[in-house]
């Protein structure tokens, strides 16, 4: 055996290095010197010693398939002596539900000259134990290109086997664990998603109900201030006003919860929103007709693309402008300002006025849904900061203010970057 | 019983009785219809359509000038009752307004899938609502040009 041939060996008795030597000839060793032998003999040890390093033991089988040499191993490890496991006695040492399949492929193997074998089955050991083994094997040719025979190592692969059927366990675990997990998010999605179709619900019957009410109380207050004018007295006419106008308030009320229920479900339409442009319009229609006669000073500075529903954060612009034209008319020169700073993560966009202010310490309820902080002077019911909010979170983004009493205030919603992934 | 339903001019189909007054009592302080039927829910409105129930007698043909129909109603609710008048050969092309207090953009795009006419929203303050009840009134029953 020259060196080359026996790291070719060495390649081929190593499953895991899965180096493709099909076949390997062995040089015809001419007898020789004591040298040659010696060498033969370390050649050998080596050999021996490379099988143990990989495995268990080896085995050698002829042309035919047959064991016709001594596999120590073997012995020791099932009890088998060389005359029971010799020719296709070593099958008997395998599990009987093993032993057909076993031995049809390897002699299938043989039969077809099948330049690698490879198996798995359960050996019994001397105990009487059985033990899972991996088994695998590699034609040799001799020089003419006739086999010569089969060379091949085994292993007790049982630990292996183990370890492997815990990991499926664990991982089947992990994935019923996971099953059970989707399965309660999908009931509570579920649930939600009822929870949600019953507000709809609530509020479509808040729609028709309440303002069939409402049109019946101020219907019939008016037909009896038209009808029987003459039998009541100014204090009389009043009073019915007073429920006439209590009509309209709460009709409004009615539209806005519309509005806000609207602003949480709407199917959002994702793209690039343009929001100079969205608040150029915002202003060129809302802004004429709700501040005639006033001095309102407008600076708008640069504001970034954002991606979201155009639709959605029109609402938001035309919310806070509806709310800094509401609290800056009582004073006789405002101002309102709009700008953005752009971070890494997020753009934060503000909407500056120089109206009443609020006190911080109620900064908190701002944003909430019936929330005033002002009394009836001003009009409202309380929901349109409810809506910016809603919108901006629909977004993934946050909102926020600063005010203070008599100084105006500062709204800010900041929207996730465009392109970052939150 | 012919007799009864000859001049019917308007079927109001409303669950509302205030509702129903207040059209009612606009439509005739204004002379716009004298012969109103108003029923209460959509299974009454389809009896009276299809001349059966406790409007046995009623002929198809004899046909309302122009249906005022809600859209919330107990039993047969108004886009079913549109569905199936709409699937009638005979009452395929009696005119049906939808008056409701719904402003939803869903009812309004269903009801005109569905066939309707036209679509109403109920204004809630009383002046606005005379004004569209007459104006619904006066195209309706007098500009309006029937088929028959």
């Amino acid at each position: 055996m020259s060196p080359s041939t026996a790291s070719s060996e060495l390649a081929t008795a190593r499953p895991h290095l899965r180096v493709k030597v099909a076949t390997t000839r062995i040089a015809a060793l001419k007898p020789g010197s004591r040298r040659r032998v010696s060498e033969q003999a370390m050649y050998k040890a080596r050999f021996r010693a490379l099988v143990r390093a990989v495995a268990d033991g080896g085995w050698t089988a002829d042309a035919q398939g047959k064991v016709v040499q001594k596999i120590p191993q073997w012995t020791a490890f099932t009890g088998q002596s060389f005359a029971q496991m010799r020719g296709d006695g070593w099958n008997a040492a395998l599990h009987p539900d093993d032993r057909r399949r076993v031995f049809e492929t390897w002699f299938q193997a043989v039969r077809e000259g099948a330049t690698h074998y490879e198996t798995e089955y359960r050996l019994r050991r001397r105990d009487g134990v059985y033990r899972d083994v991996w088994a695998r094997g590699v034609l040799v040719l001799a020089p003419d290109g006739t086999v010569r025979e089969w060379l091949g190592i085994w292993s007790d692969i049982t630990e292996r086997k183990q370890q492997e059927e815990e990991l499926r366990k664990h991982r089947d675990g992990l994935d019923q664990l996971v099953a059970a997990r989707t399965a309660k998010l999908a009931a509570a999605a579920d649930e939600l998603a009822a929870t949600i179709e019953e507000l709809e619900a609530f509020a479509y019957s808040i729609s028709h109900d309440l303002r069939a009410a409402l049109r019946a109380i101020d219907g019939f207050s008016r037909i009896l201030l038209d009808g029987y004018a003459d039998k009541l007295d100014p204090e009389g006419q009043r009073l019915l006003k007073v429920v006439r106008d209590s009509t309209v308030t709460m009709n409004r009320l009615i539209d806005d919860i519309l509005r806000l229920s609207r602003a949480g479900r709407m199917e959002m339409k994702l793209g690039p929103v343009d929001m100079g442009e969205l608040v150029s319009d915002v202003f060129a229609t809302e802004l004429a007709s709700a501040t005639t006669g006033r001095e309102l000073a407008i600076a708008i500075g640069a504001l970034p693309e954002a991606d979201g529903d155009a639709a959605l954060l029109r609402h938001v612009w035309l919310n806070l402008l509806d709310n800094a034209i509401k609290f800056t008319a009582p004073k006789p020169h405002a101002r309102i300002e709009i700008g953005s700073t752009a971070g890494a993560a997020e753009t934060v966009y503000f909407f500056r006025d120089t109206g009443v202010g609020f006190d911080m310490k109620y900064a908190g309820k701002l944003f909430g849904v019936f929330q005033r902080l002002h009394g009836s002077e001003f009009a409202g019911t309380g929901v349109g900061l409810a809506i910016v909010k809603r919108i901006v979170t629909r977004h993934g983004g946050r909102v926020w203010a600063e005010g203070k009493v008599g100084d105006g205030a500062t709204f800010f919603f900041a929207l996730p970057a465009k392109g970052s992934t939150s | 019983m012919i007799d009864k339903y000859e001049r019917v001019e308007l079927l109001l189909v409303d669950d509302s009785e205030t509702d129903a007054e207040l059209c009612m009592r606009t439509l005739k302080e204004h002379h716009l219809a004298n012969n109103i039927v108003w029923v209460k829910d959509g299974e009454e409105a389809l009896d009276f359509l299809f001349g059966r129930g406790k409007f046995a007698g009623q002929a198809v043909e004899n046909r309302p000038k122009v249906v005022l129909l809600d859209l919330r109603l107990p039993k047969v609710d108004g886009l079913e009752v549109l569905t199936q008048v709409r699937a009638d050969v005979r009452l395929k092309t009696v005119p049906i307004v939808v008056l409701t207090s719904s402003n939803d953009d869903r009812d309004i795009a269903e009801s005109y899938r569905r066939g309707a006419n036209g679509v109403v929203s109920k204004p809630v303050e009383f002046g606005e609502f005379t004004d569209v009840v007459t104006k619904l009134g006066l195209c309706w029953l007098l500009v309006n040009t029937r088929l028959y």
